[in-house]
């Protein structure tokens, strides 16, 4: 577990050298070539990460991997799918209503006036100011 | 005189009132996101980032600059108040602040982190207005190579000074170029890395990248420590008559923060070493040279003066190389500098040259931005306790919002969303195995110039690598690179060899 980062990097530096170097060229018509700083950040991240893969091993340095890390991320991919059907804004004021009920056991009435507050500041500033055009889902066909 | 010239200009276009609005907006967002618990001057830039999209370069640098500097006066409310630093370079005035609130000195102990703020800022932006132009009349003297070397220095002294593990900062720093070389290729125009992703066509956007490895994260962050609570300091003992300073006070204190700021602003000056090493340095010299010396630590005003003259002298002395030479001091600047990019400005010495009137703007309203800080921050003593103690329970869901409208408003585009999300992982990782986040930004935001710069050098000399050796310039940096390279390798080796001494002792 402790390696996995560095062992990732390590390939993506790989992956970087070999795309830079076969595909992308170093040097190209008495010109540096597209591939060649690609295949300098690949160097170096091979470089480093084998450093690391190779060097004492520090307790200090890891902290142990915690799945619970992924409840909000994949809350949010929640909210991505959802805002197809009801929209961006409104996909957010459920999320944060359903996050203090469910998660934090806020009270109904709290969750909501904090979810319906955030929503409008949100609407009134990024909607309404700044004229973004956000995904309104299938509430744009009525 | 010139200087003088051109501030004058400057504060012209400062004081108009949507500039002063920005600045004084950014200056009480700022306090506020600096004084929660946790949440540091980089969160704070990025999340408010896209609410500067509509404004005018001018307008919007203003408030970004005025949301950075009056983040390091919140910063130290929560570390005086509940012990617990809003940032990092907040951690060293809590060494002092928080005994100092529970003597029933918290008031004092506000108003001594304003005032040294206040007085450290003055330092460092009076030193910005003349020691910027001066840097950017050097760095018109640079052509491609010289350029390409300072930025070589900058991307080394990253990895070298932030964080404890050297080789760590190193590798954030690999990943973050090979991030940056994502997309179309600065020099010929060429796709590369887009994994036949349409969208990564124009590289990995700037604004999801920040906000997820800084916001999002944070939110992460969050959810597995959540912020503690520490002991609630008596109401009664903040109020603004009861916190200002005697005659004697300010005899105690204006020695230390004339000291400190102006170290703080030469260190901020240096890529990379930024706010939390110079409020270190600061606290460290005090106990050593101060006259109260032997009391800190235990709740003195000077503990609390010293890193907070320190941090914020620092954070303007970042804006030199910024503005100057367009390399970013600290990875918040790294974000302004972003920003200035996204706004079609290119920082760097021709900056002073070809946009006066937007530098010197810049620069006149952080005197004006300042000056507003330390009023807002002193008017907002009695009320601060309200501030520190916003649960964090709330506030997770809420920037969680903000970072997905943020992400998303940069393009209008949902992918973004997901980009956010993805460097928000990454970002965990990074932080799981102890790999700093910062020079993975400076890295990003510095390697497309760097491929610019090496470009067009090579392109001078016909693809000849002498260019790159052809003058004392040039010879300088390397050197410099080379020292910055190898100073921490021997200080290691000599803390190995008197660690030995010592135990065979």
């Amino acid at each position: 577990m402790k390696k996995i980062f560095p062992a990732l990097a390590l390939l993506a530096g790989l992956y970087w050298m070999y795309q830079g170097a076969a595909i992308y060229r170093l040097w190209a018509n008495g010109r540096l070539g597209g591939g060649f700083m690609p295949a300098l950040a690949g160097t170096a991240a091979v470089v480093f990460s084998s450093a690391t893969l190779l060097g004492k091993p520090d307790g200090r340095m890891f902290e142990p991997f915690r799945l619970k890390a992924f409840l909000p991320v994949a809350s949010v991919a929640l909210v991505i799918a959802a805002s197809f059907v009801i929209g961006l804004i409104l996909s957010l004021v459920l999320f944060i209503h359903l996050w203090l009920q469910a998660y934090e056991r806020y009270s109904f009435a709290k969750s909501a006036i904090t979810a319906v507050s955030t929503g409008i500041v949100i609407y009134v500033v990024f909607s309404s100011w700044l004229l973004l055009p956000f995904p309104r889902g299938a509430l744009n066909l009525l | 005189m010139e200087t003088l010239h051109f501030l004058v200009m400057g504060f012209s276009t400062a004081l108009q009132p949507e500039n002063l609005f920005a600045a004084f907006s950014g200056a009480v967002v700022g306090l506020i996101v600096g004084a929660l618990p946790g949440m540091g001057s980089i969160t704070g830039v990025a999340l408010l980032l896209p609410l500067t999209f509509k404004m005018n370069p001018t307008t919007a640098i203003i408030m970004l600059a005025a949301i950075y500097y009056s983040n390091m006066y919140g910063g130290s409310f929560s570390s005086i108040l509940i012990n617990i630093p809003g940032d990092s370079p907040a951690v060293m005035t809590a060494m002092d602040g928080y005994p100092m609130a529970r003597n029933g000195q918290a008031g004092k102990a506000l108003f001594t982190s304003s005032f040294a703020s206040f007085c450290g800022g003055t330092i460092g932006i009076v030193i910005l207005s003349f020691l910027g132009p001066t840097l950017a009349r050097w760095g018109l003297n640079f052509g491609p190579p010289e350029m390409a070397w300072i930025i070589l220095f900058a991307l080394t002294s990253i990895g070298w000074i932030i964080g404890e593990n050297p080789l760590a900062g190193l590798l954030a720093t690999a990943l973050g170029a090979m991030i940056a070389t994502v997309g179309m290729t600065p020099s010929t125009g060429r796709i590369r890395f887009t994994f036949d992703i349409l969208y990564l066509m124009r590289g990995v956007g700037f604004v999801p990248l920040v906000i997820g490895m800084f916001g999002f994260a944070k939110v992460i962050d969050m959810v597995l420590h959540p912020p503690m609570t520490g002991d609630t300091v008596n109401k009664a003992q903040l109020t603004i008559r009861g916190s200002v300073y005697t005659r004697e006070e300010y005899k105690r204190c204006l020695p230390v923060v004339g000291r400190s700021g102006i170290m703080g602003t030469f260190v901020g000056v240096l890529p990379g070493a930024g706010a939390t090493m110079a409020a270190f340095f600061a606290y460290i010299v005090e106990k050593r040279i101060g006259g109260n010396r032997d009391k800190i630590g235990t709740g003195v005003l000077e503990g609390v003066a010293a890193p907070e003259a320190a941090n914020n002298g620092a954070s303007i002395g970042a804006f030199a190389p910024m503005l100057a030479l367009g390399v970013p001091g600290s990875a918040t600047t790294a974000v302004l500098m972003g920003g200035l990019m996204m706004w079609g400005l290119t920082p760097g010495p021709l900056l002073f040259r070809d946009k006066p009137d937007f530098v010197w703007s810049l620069i006149s309203s952080l005197y004006v931005g300042n000056l507003m800080c330390i009023i807002v921050a002193i008017l907002a003593i009695p009320f601060l306790s309200r501030v520190v103690h916003i649960s964090s329970a709330m506030l997770v869901p809420i920037i969680s919002a903000l970072c997905v409208v943020g992400a998303f408003s940069a393009n209008g585009s949902l992918f973004d969303v997901g980009l956010m999300l993805s460097v928000s992982v990454l970002s965990y990782l990074m932080q799981i195995h102890k790999l700093p986040t910062a020079p993975l930004l400076l890295a990003y935001v510095l390697y497309p110039m760097l491929e610019r710069y090496v470009a067009a050098a090579l392109g001078m000399s016909s693809g000849r690598l002498y260019i790159f050796f052809h003058n004392p310039t040039c010879w300088m940096l390397i050197l410099l690179i080379i020292a910055f390279c190898l100073t921490p390798v021997i200080v290691k080796l000599k803390n190995k060899r008197k660690n030995r001494r010592t135990s065979a002792n």
